[in-house]
């Protein structure tokens, strides 16, 4: 990964950089996986005859079986941790679960829409082969939020923890997982910094 | 998170970062928004987002996610329940662990 060079210019800064054609097609492949998740989701959740009058989506109300979908679309409200004893504890469960199905019928189509058209800004702005390359701001925004996404599904793949990622030898299965991993968080990390205007070493 | 550089203050306007309560709902207790660690988001991207988001300064936004990276979680706004669904819809599309709940 090379580094990212942010240029000042009269309709705001632009950040340059440049991709292997090994690495343009990784993200490519990446992302194309990230926007499939979403429209598998999506598709799954259920038809409702009130969205087709008003034409306002609704969402899923359970959230996702599998761990990496669930950590792209998490709950909006944290179960409780301490649950009053005795009945009000069935009680107290079943509010936050119905403010969970509520929240996330509501809201889940838009987070997934805005993910979709991060996703897309950066499957429009990968140079095809590799190369060179140059990002608006907003380019640049969608990038950090597409490739956050693709490192939080590795991440859930993989079980990072606390402590990061753990070695894994070469031979191992999600080796490779691994290094992408890897490659994205510097990648990632350097364009905050080109956001935040800060020196690039 | 993962250990990043420091950030530096961002344009956006600066939001109140007390928790504010709707005036009109002084009887009720303020809702707030939430963000919890996790262990693949990188320390200046959530300093980043907090500036973006919020329009937090810099030595705000960075306090704020050393309390999460340090104690696990912090309270990122205060308001209304809409405005805490908006808020943290806006977190989750950032990638961002955050849950919305009524302070007590």
């Amino acid at each position: 990964m090379r580094k990212w060079k942010r240029v000042d210019t009269a309709d705001g800064p632009r950040f340059r950089s440049a991709l292997a054609p090994h690495e343009a097609a990784l993200l490519v492949n990446l992302v194309t996986s990230l926007t499939g998740m979403f429209d598998e989701r999506e598709s799954a959740s259920p038809p409702d005859e009130l969205e087709q009058i008003t034409g306002m989506k609704t969402g899923n109300t359970e959230p996702p079986e599998d761990a990496t979908l669930g950590r792209l679309l998490p709950d909006f409200h944290k179960p409780l941790d301490d649950p009053p004893a005795g009945p009000e504890s069935a009680e107290s469960t079943a509010s936050v679960e119905s403010l969970n199905a509520a929240l996330r019928s509501l809201h889940e189509p838009e987070i997934i829409d805005a993910k979709r058209t991060a996703a897309q800004r950066v499957l429009d702005t990968v140079p095809d082969g590799g190369g060179r390359l140059e990002l608006t701001e907003d380019d640049a925004n969608a990038w950090i939020a597409a490739v956050n996404d693709v490192r939080l599904a590795l991440g859930t793949m993989l079980g990072v923890g606390p402590e990061g990622p753990d070695r894994l030898s070469a031979d191992h299965p999600l080796a490779g997982h691994l290094d992408v991993y890897q490659w994205l968080t510097v990648l990632q990390e350097y364009l905050v910094l080109g956001l935040l205007g800060k020196p690039l070493r | 998170m993962v250990a990043s550089a420091p950030t530096r203050p961002g344009t956006t306007e600066q939001r109140q970062a007390d928790p504010v309560v709707d005036p009109g709902d002084v009887t009720q207790s303020p809702w707030v928004t939430i963000v919890w660690d996790d262990p693949v988001n990188l320390m200046n991207y959530v300093a980043f987002i907090f500036q973006k988001l919020f329009g937090y300064s810099e030595p705000h936004a960075t306090r704020l996610m050393l309390q999460v990276h340090k104690e696990g979680k912090a309270v990122v706004s205060a308001g209304s329940r809409e405005s805490m669904e908006v808020d943290v819809s806006k977190l989750h599309i950032a990638g961002l662990w955050a849950t919305l709940q009524q302070d007590r």
